[in-house]
C-alpha cells in the first residue's frame, strides 16, 4: 500500500510511544501493576471470607461497587455518543481526539461490569443469567444491553483502526518488534486502500455511528431502570432514564477532556490537540452541565414538593450536615456550578482550567452516584430489625477501596498499554485532506 | 561526631521508654466495666425448664447487651450449689439453658433455687443472680361453645404442701404466634379451680389448614416466675391457594408477549447489523488477499 507523505510525517511524529518505553512510563506501569496487585489482595479477602469484609449488609446491599459500575459505564459515553454524533455530523475538529474517546468507551465498558460481579454473592451461579434469563428483569436487560454495547464499541474502534494498522504494517520506518508488526499485519485484514475497501469501512462506520447512539441511550436507561423500577424512595422516578443518560454523557465528556489534556502534555500534541478543541468540548460541557443541573433540580424539587414520608427521609439525609450534607453540596457545586463557571468566564476558558473543572466534576459525579445508592438503601420501607450499626449505616471498607483503586488502575493501565500499541492520534484520518474525503465520497456514490 | 550519635540514641531510647511507660499506664488505667444479670425461669408444659439469664454490661451511662458471654447455671439444694450447665449469650444478650425438670427436681420439692453466674474477666466485673420458684404447670384447651363463639380454657396448677393444686388469682396471657412477634389475644385471672377463660375471635387467618399457634403464659409470677404452654388449634381461616388465572405479567414465569417481541426486534436489528459489519470485514480481508496474490 502506498502511504502518503502526510501520513508518513504524522506517523513519525506519533510513533515514539509505539517504538520505545521511557523510564517514566515503565515506572508508571509498574506503579499501576502494584495497585492492581493490591486490588487482588482485596479480591482474595472477599472471596476467602465472603462479602462480610465489605460494608454491604442485608439492607445496604449495594455500595461503592455499584457506584463504580455506573461511573465507568457513564464515562464510556465519551466515545459512544460523542464519537457517534461528531462522526455523523462530519465535524472536522473531532479527528485529533476521537481515538481517545473510542478507547475510553471500550476500556470503561470492560472494567465497569467487573464491579457488578464483585457485588454478586454467588458467582458460581452467574451462568444462570444466560441459562435461565428472566426477560422481565431489568438485570437481564442490563446484561444484554451492556454486552451488545460493548460489541458495538469494539467494532467501532476496530473499524477506525484498520487504516492505521495498514499504515503501521507498511511503514518500514516504524521500529517495532516483529511480534507487534505481525499483529498489525493480522489486524490490518489485508487493507490496501482500494476504493471498495474504503467504501466498506465507511458504510460500516456509518452504520455503527447511527446505531451506537440509541444503543448507548438504551444501556444507560436500562441501568437507571434497575433503580427506577423499584419502589424505593429516591429511586422510583420517571426521569431517572434521561437523567442517567445525560449524567453519563456529561461525565464521559469530563473524562475525555482530562485524557486529552494528559496525552497532549505527555506526548506533546499541542499542534494537534489545540486550545480550540478544549474550548469546543468545553462548550459541550457547559450545555451538558446546564441540562444535568436542570434534571437534578427537577428531581429533588418534585420529591420535596410531594413530601412523601420516605422521600423526605432520604432528602433529610442529603441535606443534613451530620449525614450526607457535605457530600451532597460538593456533588452539586463541583458537579454543576464549577464547570459552568469555568467555561462561562472567558478568562478561565483555558485548557488547564477546563481540565481542572472537568476533574472536579468527574469526582463529584462519582460522589453523586454514591449518593443515589447509599442514602436510599439506608432508608428501608420496613423497619430494620437488626440494629447493629453496620447494618443500619454503610461504610466503605479497605477491601472495597482496594478493589476500586485496583479497577481504576486497570483502566489506566489498559489505556497506557493501548497508547503503546496504537497511535493516540488517528494517523489515517488526520492525513486525509478534505479533498480526499470528497473524492472518496464521489467514488462510493 | 560519635558523641552526636550516642546523644541521638539516648534520646531515641528515652522516647521509647516514655512511650512504653505511657502505654503501660494506659493499660493500668482501664476501668472495670460493671455487669448485671437477671434470671427468668420458664416452666414449660413438656416438663422442661428454660433458664434464661439476661446479661448486660455498663458502657458509659447505660447497660448494653453483649453476645458470646459464658454464663454458668447452678441449682441450690440444701445449701449446696451444683452446676447444671453453661450457655453463651446470644446477640440479644440472653443465655438460655434448657433442662429436664425430672433430672434435677424431686416431685415433692417445695421450692427450687436456681443461680446464674458470670465469673468476670480482666475488663468486666463478675455478677450473679438467683431465682427461687415453685413448680407449676399450665394447660391450654380450646372450647367451642357454638359455631361462632370460641373460648380458650387455661388451667394453672402449682406446688402446695408437696402436691400440685389449682392456683387462684393468677393472671394468664394468651398470645397468637405471628411472623415477627406474638399477638396478644387477651388475658384473664384464674378462679379458685385455677381456670381462666379467654374469648377467642374467629376471624384470624391461619395457614392452609387453618392452624393457629397459641401460646399462654403466666409471666413474672412471685412464686412460679414464668409458666408457659403452647398448642396448635384448627381455629383460623384457611388460606385459599387455588390456581390464579392471571395473564402473563412481570410476576409470571414467562415474559409478556409485547416484551418478547420488542426484545427480539431490538436485538435482532442490532446484532443483524453487527453481522453485516463483520461480513464486510471478511470481504475486506478477501479483497486484500486477492490483491496481494
Amino acid at each position: 500500500m502506498t502511504i502518503s507523505d502526510k501520513a508518513k510525517t504524522l506517523l513519525s511524529e506519533f510513533s515514539g510511544p509505539l517504538e520505545k518505553s521511557t523510564t517514566i512510563s515503565k515506572i508508571w506501569i509498574f506503579f499501576l501493576v502494584l495497585l492492581i496487585a493490591w486490588g487482588m489482595v482485596g479480591l482474595y479477602y472477599q472471596v476467602r471470607y465472603g462479602h462480610v469484609v465489605t460494608g454491604m449488609r442485608d439492607h445496604v446491599v449495594w455500595g461503592i461497587f455499584i457506584a463504580n459500575f455506573i461511573f465507568f459505564i457513564g464515562i464510556s459515553y465519551a466515545g459512544a455518543v460523542i464519537s457517534g454524533v461528531l462522526h455523523l455530523l462530519k465535524i472536522e475538529w473531532r479527528k485529533p481526539f476521537i481515538r481517545i474517546a473510542e478507547l475510553i468507551t471500550v476500556i470503561a465498558t470492560i472494567i465497569g461490569p467487573v464491579f457488578i460481579l464483585l457485588c454478586v454473592g454467588r458467582l458460581d451461579r452467574l451462568h444462570h443469567l444466560i441459562i435461565y434469563p428472566r426477560l422481565q428483569s431489568p438485570i437481564t436487560w442490563d446484561v444484554l444491553a451492556i454486552s451488545t454495547y460493548l460489541m458495538g464499541s469494539i467494532l467501532l474502534l476496530y473499524l477506525a483502526l484498520i487504516r492505521d494498522f495498514a499504515i503501521y504494517r507498511d511503514s518500514p520506518e516504524l521500529k517495532v518488534p516483529n511480534w507487534q508488526r505481525k499483529w498489525y499485519r493480522w489486524l490490518a485484514l489485508g487493507f490496501r486502500n482500494t476504493p471498495e475497501q474504503n467504501r466498506r469501512i465507511e458504510i460500516s462506520m456509518q452504520l455503527l455511528a447511527i446505531m451506537i447512539i440509541p444503543l448507548a441511550i438504551i444501556v444507560h436507561s436500562v441501568l437507571s431502570w434497575i433503580f427506577g423500577m423499584t419502589l424505593r424512595p429516591g429511586w422510583h422516578s420517571t426521569i431517572f432514564g434521561p437523567y442517567f443518560v445525560l449524567a453519563a454523557i456529561y461525565s464521559g465528556t469530563g473524562v475525555l477532556i482530562i485524557a486529552m489534556w494528559v496525552f497532549r502534555k505527555i506526548y506533546k500534541l499541542d499542534e494537534y490537540i489545540q486550545d480550540k478543541h478544549f474550548t469546543y468540548v468545553g462548550y459541550m460541557l457547559l450545555v451538558l452541565a446546564a441540562g444535568y443541573g436542570y434534571f437534578t433540580f427537577s428531581e429533588y424539587l418534585t420529591h420535596w414538593y410531594g413530601s412523601e414520608h420516605w422521600d423526605m427521609e432520604v432528602l433529610h439525609k442529603l441535606f443534613n450536615w451530620e449525614e450526607y450534607g457535605g457530600l451532597f453540596l460538593f456533588a452539586n457545586l463541583g458537579g454543576i456550578v464549577l464547570p459552568m463557571l469555568i467555561v462561562a468566564i472567558p478568562s478561565l476558558r483555558k485548557p488547564g482550567w477546563i481540565t481542572f473543572g472537568s476533574a472536579v466534576m468527574v469526582l463529584a459525579m462519582w460522589v453523586k452516584r454514591y449518593l443515589i445508592i447509599v442514602p436510599t438503601l439506608e432508608t428501608p420501607l420496613l423497619p430494620i430489625q437488626d440494629t447493629r450499626v453496620e447494618f443500619v449505616y454503610y461504610s466503605i471498607t479497605w477491601v472495597e477501596w482496594s478493589l476500586t483503586i485496583g479497577g481504576l488502575a486497570t483502566f489506566l493501565l489498559l489505556f497506557t498499554l493501548a497508547s503503546k500499541f496504537v497511535t493516540i492520534i488517528p494517523v489515517a484520518e488526520m492525513s486525509e485532506t478534505k479533498a480526499e474525503s470528497v473524492h472518496l465520497k464521489m467514488e462510493t456514490t | 561526631m560519635r558523641s552526636k550519635f550516642i546523644y541521638r540514641y539516648i534520646v531515641l531510647l528515652g522516647c521509647l521508654v516514655l512511650s512504653l511507660t505511657f502505654l503501660k499506664s494506659q493499660d493500668e488505667g482501664v476501668e472495670m466495666m460493671r455487669s448485671r444479670l437477671s434470671l427468668t425461669v420458664i416452666q414449660k408444659d413438656d416438663n422442661k425448664i428454660d433458664l434464661q439469664a439476661d446479661f448486660r454490661v455498663r458502657k458509659e451511662r447505660s447497660y448494653e447487651r453483649m453476645a458470646g458471654v459464658p454464663v454458668i447455671f447452678l441449682i441450690s439444694r440444701d445449701s449446696i450449689n451444683e452446676e447444671i450447665g453453661e450457655a453463651l449469650t446470644n446477640e440479644d444478650g440472653a443465655a438460655i439453658l434448657e433442662i429436664e425438670a425430672a433430672d434435677w427436681i424431686a416431685v415433692d420439692t417445695q421450692t427450687i433455687t436456681f443461680i446464674a453466674t458470670y465469673e468476670g474477666n480482666d475488663s468486666i466485673s463478675p455478677s450473679d443472680r438467683d431465682a427461687t420458684v415453685m413448680r407449676a404447670n399450665l394447660a391450654l384447651e380450646g372450647l367451642e361453645l357454638d359455631s361462632a363463639q370460641k373460648q380458650v380454657q387455661l388451667t394453672l396448677i402449682g406446688t402446695e404442701d408437696g402436691t400440685m393444686k389449682p392456683v387462684a388469682s393468677a393472671e394468664v396471657n394468651l398470645y397468637l404466634k405471628r411472623l415477627f412477634s406474638n399477638y396478644k389475644v387477651g388475658s384473664a385471672e384464674t378462679d379458685d379451680d385455677g381456670i381462666a377463660l379467654v374469648d377467642f375471635p374467629s376471624d384470624f387467618s391461619g395457614d392452609r389448614d387453618g392452624n393457629l399457634d397459641l401460646i399462654a403464659m403466666v409471666e413474672d409470677h412471685d412464686l412460679f416466675s414464668t409458666v408457659r404452654t403452647a398448642r396448635k388449634l384448627e381455629w383460623g381461616q384457611k388460606i385459599e391457594e387455588g390456581e390464579q388465572e392471571l395473564p402473563p405479567g412481570l410476576w409470571s414465569t414467562d415474559a409478556p408477549m409485547w416484551m418478547l417481541i420488542t426484545f427480539i426486534v431490538l436485538m435482532g436489528t442490532v446484532w443483524g447489523h453487527y453481522i453485516v459489519i463483520v461480513l464486510n470485514l471478511f470481504k475486506i480481508k478477501k479483497e486484500g488477499k486477492i490483491l496481494t496474490s
